[in-house]
C-alpha cells in the first residue's frame, strides 16, 4: 500500500520548461540549468521533479529539502496537490502525478530500508551459495581424488603383476620399466623370424621312429635339409644293402632319388639321397 | 550506509562469482586428471595384455645381444638341459648376415638375418636326440636349416658329430 501525500502547491515552485534535446542525465542536466535560471534561490537546497514532455514542454516543480526531509519518513510518494493554472490548462493530473518529489537522495525512508534489506539478503544469499559451493566442490574434489587414488592403485597393481620385484631404491618409475620390457617383447616377437619351411627336428624324429632297427648297419653320415635327406651307411654285404634300401624306401614322406652302392673288401658302402615325396610336399 | 550495503552486496556477489569460477575450474581440472588416469589405466591394461600375449609367444628375434654370444649361451643351456657332462668343445662359425626384407626388396626396421654353423663332436645318439628336442622346444630364435650327423669313424665308441646350420633374425642396432 503506497502512502501518497499531496503537498500544498503554494510550498512549491513551478515552471514550464522547454523539453530537453538530450536524453537521460543530459536531459536532466539541461532541465536543471533551465529551471535554476528561473528560481529565486540556489537549486542545491531544493528537491526538484519534472514531468514527462508534453507538446514540447516539461512541467518543473521544486520544494525545499528540509520540508521534504521531514516527510520522507512517513510517505512513499510526495506530489503537489495541484498545478498552477497559469502554466496552462493542458497540464492536468497526469502531469501532477509525475511530479514525485521523493526521488534520488530524497527517496522515501521505507524504500531505502527495503533496498538495504535487499542488499543484506543478497549478501547472505551470496555467502550461503559460496559456502554450499565450497562444501559441494570440496566433497566432489575429495571423491575425485579417491577415485584417482583407486585408479592409480589399480595401475600399480597391474604393473606389479608383470614387473619383476626390485630390491633397494628404484630410480626408474614403473611405467618406464614396463615400457622398456614391452618394447623388448615387441622387438623380440616381430613375427618376421626366419622360419624354415620344414621342421627338420620333427622330421628327423619321424624318420628315426621308422628306423629299420632289425637290420645291422652302420650310419656314417645323415644330412637333412629343406629339400633332401642324404644317408651314407655301411653294411656287411649286398643282401643287407638291399634290405636297407628297401627299408629306407618306405620312409613316409620321402622317396629315393639317387642311390649308390660301393662294394669294399669287408663291407658295402651305400649312399642314398631322398627327396620329399610329392604327397608330403602337398601336405606341408 | 545504504551505499555501503549495496557495495557489500556487490563485493559478496563478486567474491561468490570468483569462488564459483575458481571451484568450477578446479573441479574440471580434477575431472580431466581423473579422465587421464582412467585413460592411462585402460592403456596400461591393454599394454599389459599385449605384453602377456607377447610373453606367451615364442621369441623369434634376437635383441640386445650379439648373435654369436647368444648362440653360445644357448648351446651351453642345451647341453646342461640334456645333462651332457662334461660338455664337449663346440665350434660356432658365423656365416652370412643380411637385411631382412619384407617383399624381397624393402628392409624391415633394421632387422638382419644371421646364419651360424654349430659343430658339436663326440655325442651319442641319445645326446643328439636330447639336444635336438630341447632346441626345437626352447630355442625358437635359432631355426635349424640343415642338420648333419656324422659318425666319428676314428673312435670306437660310436660317437657322432652333430652339425647344425641355424638362422636367426636379430636387431642389428640392438645387438
Amino acid at each position: 500500500m503506497m502512502r501518497i501525500h499531496e503537498l500544498s502547491s503554494r510550498q512549491c515552485a513551478f515552471a514550464l520548461l522547454d523539453a530537453p534535446q538530450g536524453r537521460g542525465r543530459d536531459a536532466q542536466r539541461e532541465l536543471l540549468y533551465q529551471f535554476e535560471a528561473l528560481l529565486p534561490q540556489s537549486i542545491d537546497g531544493l528537491q526538484v521533479a519534472f514531468s514527462k514532455p508534453i507538446e514540447g514542454k516539461v512541467v518543473a516543480c521544486a520544494c525545499d529539502r528540509t520540508l521534504i526531509e521531514s516527510l520522507r519518513n512517513s510517505v512513499d510518494i510526495l506530489i503537489p496537490d495541484s498545478i498552477p493554472v497559469w502554466l496552462g490548462e493542458s497540464y492536468t493530473n497526469l502531469q501532477r502525478n509525475q511530479l514525485n518529489l521523493l526521488t534520488g537522495l530524497m527517496r522515501p525512508v521505507s524504500a531505502v530500508q527495503r533496498e538495504r534489506l535487499n542488499a543484506k539478503l543478497v549478501c547472505f544469499a551470496s555467502l550461503v551459495i559460496m559456502l554450499l559451493l565450497v562444501l559441494g566442490v570440496s566433497r566432489r574434489l575429495h571423491k575425485i581424488e579417491l577415485q584417482r587414488d583407486t585408479v592409480n592403485s589399480q595401475i600399480a597393481t597391474i604393473y606389479s603383476q608383470v614387473l619383476p620385484r626390485t630390491v633397494g631404491a628404484q630410480s626408474q618409475p614403473d611405467s618406464v620399466r614396463f615400457s622398456s620390457m614391452l618394447n623388448q617383447a615387441r622387438a623380440t616377437r616381430t613375427g618376421t623370424g626366419t622360419q624354415s619351411q620344414h621342421d627338420l627336428v620333427f622330421e628327423l624324429s619321424a624318420i628315426f621312429t621308422q628306423w629299420p632297427t632289425t637290420i645291422p648297419f652302420q650310419v656314417r653320415s645323415l644330412v637333412i635339409g629343406d629339400d633332401s635327406l642324404r644317408m651314407e651307411v655301411s653294411v656287411e654285404n649286398n643282401e643287407l644293402a638291399t634290405q636297407v634300401i628297401q627299408a629306407i624306401s618306405q620312409l613316409h614322406g620321402w622317396e629315393i632319388s639317387t642311390r649308390t652302392t660301393t662294394p669294399r673288401a669287408d663291407q658295402v658302402d651305400l649312399s642314398v639321397t631322398l627327396s620329399r615325396s610329392s604327397s608330403a610336399e602337398e601336405a606341408s | 550506509m545504504n551505499w555501503s550495503w549495496n557495495k557489500t552486496a556487490l563485493v559478496c556477489i563478486a567474491v561468490t562469482a570468483f569462488v564459483m569460477v575458481f571451484a568450477i575450474a578446479q573441479l574440471r581440472s580434477n575431472q580431466r586428471n581423473l579422465a587421464n588416469d582412467i585413460a592411462r589405466h585402460n592403456s596400461v591394461n591393454q599394454q599389459v595384455q599385449e605384453y602377456l600375449s607377447l610373453s606367451n609367444a615364442q621369441q623369434d628375434t634376437l635383441y640386445g645381444t650379439k648373435p654369436q654370444s647368444d648362440i653360445e649361451a644357448r648351446l651351453v643351456e642345451a647341453m646342461q638341459s640334456s645333462q651332457i657332462t662334461p660338455a664337449p668343445p663346440f665350434q660356432v662359425t658365423i656365416q652370412t648376415d643380411r637385411e631382412v626384407r619384407s617383399t624381397g626388396t624393402h628392409p624391415i626396421n633394421g632387422l638382419h638375418e644371421q646364419e651360424i654353423s654349430i659343430r658339436i663332436p663326440g655325442l651319442t645318439t641319445k645326446q643328439i636326440g636330447d639336444i635336438l628336442v630341447y632346441w626345437r622346444d626352447q630355442q625358437h630364435v635359432w631355426t635349424p636349416k640343415h642338420i648333419s650327423i656324422d659318425h666319428d669313424q676314428r673312435s670306437n665308441t660310436n660317437r657322432y658329430t652333430l652339425k647344425l646350420d641355424c638362422i636367426a633374425v636379430y636387431h642389428a642396432d640392438g645387438a
